[in-house]
């Protein structure tokens, strides 16, 4: 070995003769405490990696419920309401937002108003973190407005988009919708990804909230 | 390096490891079984009176048959001391008195409901329990009517109007026996 003795880290160490022993000792405490620090680490990372893919796993998905407001009550239909929610969900879905689907019910639909306490809660016990609200309303002035609003599970209003469609010439609503989900559409894209339109983690399979009947 | 140096560097890699370790040991620790004289589960008896609230307004102008309704737990619900299902838990009921279809404009002549089961963990506890809204007459818009449109005006503005706030109590009743895991108070 040419004077030169190898450590088990393999570090080249130079022979001391009068204290070899010590050395030796030495260079073993030192070789198990890198292999006990490597331990640690590797287990911390370990412990991390869970940790990030329990917090990648959390639940982020968005409840959606939809309130019809008293004026619409009056001046329109009940299936424009139920068009406009069914449009502006079918928006989110095919944007591949994460909607989650409550396991008791079909989507909230109503025309008396719940409480935006309630609605959180609804959203929390579905295991959503946001709950995305609809409002379709028929203002004096327009045919039809559509309000969404995203509040996250402290009952915080988080953002507010809105359309509306006055067509002054127009004798009735037939080009109110898609002129709003158009505007809706460029409202809602920026906000894509982020809190309230997140999107659709892998592994969940396409939810059922579009599909069902609605109440 | 000295054997003091040593130590002290050893303590400050594994500090992590400690806290951590700790902050699973008392994760161990919570989702235990109770210890003795606590049982994991309790039967929940028929019969049990369960106290609740409206989550939701309803009107007998909006309501339709069939539609479900959003209720609350108002109270911890409790068996021989140990709490079973927490305050706040979801409860559902269905719109049994009410406008036959969305489409119908006018208002419906009454409005009830009742309860279906309470949401806990997994389990659904299944009610019976019902609530009927008490008709009132709106006095400013008959005055108002009368005085402008005399005896017809009075009549048309006559009609009760039926609504649940929401915050309204109810009280219900647990439907059939059911076992349930003991929450920790």
């Amino acid at each position: 070995m040419l004077g030169l003795t190898r450590s088990s880290a393999g570090h080249n160490i130079p022979p001391n003769s009068g204290q070899l022993g010590t050395q030796v000792q030495v260079n073993k405490g030192g070789s198990n405490m890198r292999s006990w620090r490597q331990a640690q680490v590797l287990y911390l990372i370990i412990h991390f990696s869970i940790v990030l893919g329990v917090h990648a796993q959390s639940p982020s998905g968005s409840y959606a419920a939809a309130f019809r407001t008293p004026k619409h009550v009056k001046l329109s239909k009940p299936e424009v309401f139920h068009t406009t929610v069914e449009e502006v969900v079918h928006y989110l879905e095919t944007n591949n937002v994460y909607l989650v689907t409550d396991p008791l019910r079909a989507r909230i639909e109503t025309q008396d108003p719940i409480s935006i306490e309630s609605l959180v809660r609804i959203t929390k016990d579905a295991g959503a973190s946001y709950l995305l609200y609809i409002t379709v309303d028929r203002p004096v002035t327009q045919w039809l407005k559509v309000t969404v609003e995203c509040y996250d599970l402290d009952q915080k209003m988080l953002w507010r988009e809105s359309a509306g469609y006055t067509g002054l010439t127009d004798v009735n609503s037939k080009k109110a919708l898609p002129e709003i989900i158009e505007k809706l559409e460029k409202q809602l894209a920026p906000r894509m990804g982020k809190p309230g339109l997140m999107p659709k983690p892998e592994s969940t399979s396409t939810p059922a909230v579009a599909g069902e009947n609605p109440q | 390096m000295t054997v003091i140096g040593r130590s002290i560097e050893r303590f400050v890699v594994s500090l992590p490891l400690l806290l951590f370790s700790l902050g699973l040991a008392a994760q161990v620790i919570t989702t235990q079984a109770p210890g003795p004289g606590r049982p994991q589960t309790v039967v929940l008896r028929e019969g049990t009176e369960v106290n609740l609230r409206f989550a939701q307004k309803l009107t007998a102008g909006a309501a339709v048959v069939d539609q479900p309704v959003e209720l609350i737990l108002s109270e911890d619900l409790m068996v021989d001391d140990f709490l079973v299902v927490k305050h706040g838990a979801r409860v559902l009921g269905t719109v049994t008195v009410g406008k036959e279809t969305e489409k119908k404009r006018a208002e419906a002549k009454g409005l009830a409901i009742r309860v279906d089961f309470l949401h806990a963990g997994n389990s659904r506890i299944r009610l019976r329990g019902e609530k009927t809204a008490e008709g009132k007459r709106n006095k400013d818009a008959m005055v108002a009517g009368t005085i402008f449109l005399g005896v017809s005006g009075l009549i048309a503005t006559s009609g009760k109007h039926y609504i649940i706030p929401e915050g309204t109590l109810l009280t219900a009743y647990v439907d059939d026996d059911i076992e349930l895991p003991v929450l920790q108070n």
